[in-house]
Formats: structure tokens, C-alpha cells, sequence
């Protein structure tokens, strides 16, 4: 097991390369001047010098590249060009609140999600199915941001049942009531996404040979579902919610502003509107990390759920 | 025959829904599954042998419409609940199919496998059930069976996997084992050592089994009755000695040509045409197209006649 680890953690050595190389390439070829951008038109042609002398921005292209990277080896991601603090510290700052909202999304949409695509499997052209079928169809054409807004007119407005404003403060009580409406809607769409998988995977499992051989066997049908194609329907279903995971660290930037929560999304917001580049440039290189790390943990799953794949 | 027979197979027709219209695939098939013998059921691909087999357990999907009447203890497994059938399956009667490499589920352990009948029917706990599991790769020949129990079926080769479909079958100790094609899948070395197997296992245990194949060769070596079947019909049936010696309806005579022998050298006798599909069915006898003997009378449905050695075909009225 440690050794598989170790060996999948490697092999994100190049991805991560390519992300960083990518990352590096689309700050410089942004538009707009960092100096001008932070010092303000005013500023005069010393104060610009002296600031750009100061972030290295006059170093030939291939030295800022490498200082980059030799930073990130050190694991620093830099400092702020507004405040000076340690890029790293601001988002470990607020990154538990990002990640009790990504994982909140993740449960809702695994708990409804996969009984309800299991269902819908069952009762294959039913009602039901139908109905189901819709429901996620429209769950997925609705924007995140939408869904939340209408959460929060319906949920906390309308029968004030629960905060408008999410303050991620207080006891585990207090923390998880506040997370409710947040998880919720970021993970309404990840409802639809693994009830989607679930249906097909199930439907797809559920014609093959050793389902046959269960039945031939005697086995009743509780335990035909839930015994013999579960836990082969589960492979695909871990795969989408590895996927969506990292997508879910996109969409909670604009969940979290809606809720007003602290999280990734508003000091990615702050960041762009203060043109604060090297803050961007860590927070982008510290999502392609995450998700590089989700990847290593749905890989891990697979191999918890398919004997076949091998963790030594 | 004194014996009264295990199964009795009354007239079962089943069809399949295609394209709006209702197409029988089998078409009106009798036969009786005595105790204690080998029973092959013989046919080109796609002349219902298969799903025949399938329904004597009703395994088809809900899709198929089944008519007739199998008679099992008493009853009627055809018009039986779903509950009740459930506690035939894998107990009283059990079936083995053509895929071994598919027919095992990838997820589960070879032992769970094996143990599940067992918990199902006869009220086993888990450890009791994997012991009685080890017992039964013995009996299938499969050595080193404590570590066998803990492997996944991709450990497994094909030949061990159909093994151990075997020793699932077997577990419950049923009266009637159904074998699909068991051998079809596998090198023809291996084909050997798993018929020998089940001949075995079949003296050794009393059962009776349905061997379903094309194989002719397989037939001659363990059947002691045998029924060939063409484009759903039963046309022939007759134990097997007499059927390879005396083998009367035209579409067994020519099968039985198609056997390539080692004196023959390389003269081979391939049956000509193709069997009919089943949305067009001829209307008289399904074999009158490619028979060589085919008549005026042809034109209309023949039927089988009756006795040990009942043939369907209007230019044999006069056998058995």
C-alpha cells in the first residue's frame, strides 16, 4: 500500500510540471502590468521600477521560471504583492472552510445519489425512472450559483430554516447547521451526476454473465442488488465522484460567495480584483495540487473496491 | 422405462418479442429428465437448445413469453412464485454456463462464491459453509484449496474457473445439474478433463444432468439419451447408442456426417443453407428447406412420434 502510494506520487511529478509551466505561462501573457496594476496610475516611474526590481519582474523570462520553481520545491508558493504574507499561509488560513464545503457537496451527492440511481435502475422505464431521470437532467442544466440563490429564497428566506450568511464558526452543531444550505447546493448537481452513473452503471452490471449464475444460485433479489451488482456498480461510481470532487473546488468559489463564507473562492476573488499575481499564481498551482491529490485518493478507492486493481 | 422421471418438459414453446411481433424461438418441446442419467441436448447455434435450457430453471429475462408446462416434483416451475423458485435454484436444481470467465462475479472472493448456496439453502453460517467450500474444490479436483478460497476469479484460469462454476453447482447437492455449453470456452485438452469430471461426479453423486452442446463428439462420450433439436423443434430423440447407429431423421444424418473422421481424411460434409431465422420460419417442416428428402407432405408440420426413439419428419412414419 505504501509503496503504491509512493509510486502514484511520483508519477504526478510530471503532471504537476505541466501544470506549474502552464500556470507560470498564462500569468506573464495576462494582460496588464502587475506594477501599474497594484502602484496605481499615479505611481511614479521610480516607485514602478523600484517595485518591479523588487518581484524580480525584470529578470529574463527563464530565471523568474526558475525561481518559481525552486519555490515551490521549498514548498512556498510565494508572497503576496499587496500584503507580503506567505501565499501558502493565507489559503491554509481558509481552506478548511473549502474543504467542509467540497466534502459536505460530495456526502449529499453520494447519500441521495446512489440510492436514487439504484432505484431508478430497478424500476428501469417506471415512473419513477422517468421522473428521476428528469429531475437530474434539469439538476444538471442549472447553474450552481442559481440553485443556491433559490436555496437560500426558499430554505432561509421563505421558512427561515436556516442562515442566509453561513458563518463557518462555533461548535460542530453550529458548524454543520450553517454548512447545511451551502453543501446542499454545491451538491445538488453531484446528485445528479452519480445518480446518473449509478442507474447506467447498475443497469449495465445487472445484465452481465455472473448475475445470471446469482440467480441460478437462488440468490433473492435483496440480495442480487445490493450483494452481487453493488459492489461492482460502486467502480464507476467512484470514478465520477474522484471527477467531480476537483470540479466541486471550482464551484464552491462562487458558492462560498454567495453564502459570504470564507473559503479558496474569496480569496480568489480578492486576489483577481486586487491583481494580486502572485496570490493567483499559488492559488491555482495549490487546486492543481488538490486535485492531483484527489485523483491519488479515488485510485486508492479503486483498489479497496476492485480486487483487481492492486495496491502493491 | 420403469423410473418415473425427474422433470417432465410438456410442450414448452417460448417466444421472444421482435420488432412488435411475437417469434417463436422454441417451438412446442417434450421431454423427460429421468433420474440418474446424462441427458444431451443437440443442435446447431441458434435452434433454441440454450434458452431451453434457461427456461427449465426459468432464467429467461421477463421479455420472454413461455408456454407449456415443466413439471418438477409436482409442480409446475413455469406458473411457480418467484419465492418458491428461489429456493429450487441452486438447491434441487442447478446450472453451469458456457462463459467461465464471465459467469463468476470479479468482486468476490472464489470461496464466497462457492459458500454462497449453501447459507442460502441450507442454513449454514458463513465458516461452516467456506469449509464445506474447501471440500468442494477437493471434489473438482482443485488442488491447494485453502488458498484457492481467498483468490478473485482473474487469478483463475479458465479452465479452474469452470471448476469452480462446478463446485458452486454441486454445493447443495442437486438432483438435476444443467450444464450450457460447459466446455465450449475452453482448449480442447481442458474440454476433456472437465467432461470426464462431471461424468464422474454424476456416477459418484446420482445426478442427472442436461448437457447442452454441438459437439457430437462430446454426446458419443457421456450421453445416455440424447434430443436434437433444429430451429426450435425437437426432431429426433433416442438413447444414444441407437442414435449413432440408427440415426433417423434426415437433419441427424446429416449432422452426424459433418463429424470429420480420422479415415475420411479431409472429406467434410458441411450441411448446406442455413438454419432459418426466427422471424421467418418456414411454414411445414423447419428442415424441409435443406433436407434432400423433402416431399409434397413436407409442406405441413410433421409430428414426433412417439416412443424411446421418436423422430419428427413425415418420410420416417415408420421407425421405432
Amino acid at each position: 500500500m505504501a509503496g503504491f502510494i509512493l509510486r502514484r506520487l511520483l508519477s504526478t511529478i510530471p503532471t504537476l510540471l505541466g501544470v506549474l509551466t502552464i500556470v507560470f505561462v498564462m500569468i506573464r501573457v495576462a494582460p496588464g502590468d502587475p506594477a501599474l496594476a497594484i502602484l496605481g496610475d499615479n505611481a511614479s516611474q521610480e516607485a514602478l521600477d523600484a517595485f518591479r526590481e523588487r518581484m524580480g519582474l525584470n529578470d529574463p523570462m527563464w530565471v523568474q521560471y526558475l525561481d518559481f520553481l525552486r519555490g515551490i520545491a521549498r514548498g512556498s508558493l510565494g508572497e503576496s504583492m499587496i500584503s507580503g504574507t506567505p501565499v501558502l499561509t493565507s489559503i491554509l488560513e481558509v481552506l478548511p472552510y473549502t474543504l467542509e464545503l467540497a466534502l459536505g457537496a460530495v456526502f449529499f451527492g453520494v447519500v441521495i445519489g446512489t440510492p436514487l440511481g439504484i432505484m431508478a435502475a430497478l424500476k428501469r422505464n417506471g415512473w419513477l425512472d422517468y421522473l428521476l431521470r428528469v429531475v437530474s437532467l434539469v439538476g444538471l442544466s442549472f447553474p450552481a450559483f442559481l440553485t443556491a440563490i433559490l436555496l437560500i429564497l426558499w430554505l432561509a428566506i421563505d421558512w427561515r430554516l436556516f442562515p442566509v450568511i453561513s458563518t463557518p464558526t462555533g461548535g460542530i452543531g453550529d458548524r454543520l447547521y450553517n454548512l447545511f444550505l451551502p453543501a446542499l447546493s454545491l451538491g445538488l448537481i453531484m446528485v445528479a451526476y452519480v445518480m446518473r452513473t449509478a442507474r447506467s452503471a447498475m443497469l449495465d452490471v445487472l445484465g452481465e454473465d455472473y448475475i445470471r449464475t446469482a440467480r441460478a444460485k437462488g440468490a433473492p433479489m435483496r440480495r442480487l442488488f445490493l450483494h452481487h451488482a453493488l459492489r461492482n456498480a460502486l467502480i464507476p461510481i467512484v470514478t465520477v465522484i474522484g471527477l467531480y470532487f476537483g470540479l466541486m473546488i471550482g464551484n464552491a468559489v462562487l458558492t462560498e460567495i454567495i453564502f459570504n463564507r470564507p473559503g479558496l473562492g474569496k480569496l480568489i476573488v480578492l486576489a483577481l480584483n486586487q491583481r494580486d499575481y502572485s496570490t493567483l499564481q499559488g492559488l491555482m498551482v495549490f487546486s492543481a495540487f488538490l486535485v492531483v491529490m484527489v485523483n491519488l485518493l479515488t485510485d486508492i478507492a479503486y483498489g479497496l473496491v476492485d480486487p483487481r486493481v492492486k495496491l502493491k | 422405462m420403469t423410473a418415473t422421471p425427474l422433470m417432465t418438459v410438456e410442450d414448452l414453446s417460448i417466444s421472444f418479442r421482435i420488432e412488435d411481433r411475437w417469434c417463436r424461438a422454441v417451438n412446442g418441446v417434450s421431454f423427460d429428465i429421468m433420474p440418474d442419467e446424462t441427458l444431451c441436448l443437440v443442435g446447431e447455434s441458434g435452434c433454441g437448445k440454450s434458452i431451453t435450457a434457461m427456461s427449465l430453471m426459468r432464467l429467461l429475462p421477463g421479455s420472454a413469453r413461455l408456454g407449456g408446462r415443466i413439471g418438477f416434483d409436482g409442480k409446475d416451475i413455469l406458473t411457480m412464485p418467484e419465492a418458491e423458485l428461489q429456493t429450487i435454484r441452486g438447491r434441487r436444481i442447478a446450472m453451469i454456463f458456457q462463459e467461465p470467465m464471465t459467469s463468476l462475479n470479479p468482486v468476490l472472493t472464489v470461496g464466497e462464491q462457492i459458500a454462497e448456496p449453501l447459507v442460502l439453502h441450507k442454513g449454514m453460517g458463513w465458516a461452516e459453509a467456506k469449509r464445506e467450500a474447501r471440500h468442494l474444490l477437493d471434489l473438482v479436483r482443485i488442488p491447494d484449496a485453502d488458498r484457492r478460497l481467498r483468490q478473485y476469479p482473474y487469478e483463475l484460469s479458465g479452465g479452474m474457473r469452470q471448476r469452480v462454476m462446478i463446485a458452486i453447482g454441486l454445493a447443495c447437492r442437486p438432483e438435476i445439474l444443467i450444464a450450457d455449453e460447459p466446455t465450449t470456452a475452453l482448449d480442447v485438452t481442458i474440454q476433456a478433463q472437465v467432461l470426464a469430471l462431471l461424468d464422474e461426479i454424476r456416477r459418484e453423486q446420482g445426478l442427472s444432468i442436461v448437457l447442452i452442446t454441438h459437439d457430437l463428439g462430446v454426446v458419443a462420450n457421456v450421453a445416455d439419451r440424447v434430443a436434437v433439436m433444429y430451429a426450435g423443434d425437437l426432431v429426433e430423440t433416442a438413447p444414444a447408442g441407437e442414435l449413432f447407429d440408427k440415426p433417423s431423421h434426415p437433419y441427424t444424418q446429416a449432422l452426424l456426417r459433418t463429424v470429420p473422421r480420422a479415415d475420411a481424411a479431409f472429406d467434410l460434409h458441411p450441411i448446406e443453407g442455413q438454419v432459418p431465422s426466427i422471424q421467418s420460419m418456414p411454414e411445414g417442416c423447419r428442415f424441409a428447406p435443406r433436407c434432400g428428402e423433402a416431399h409434397a407432405a413436407c409442406s405441413s408440420p410433421p409430428n414426433l412420434s412417439s416412443g424411446p426413439h421418436a423422430v419428427r419428419c413425415w418420410a420416417r412414419r415408420d421407425v421405432a
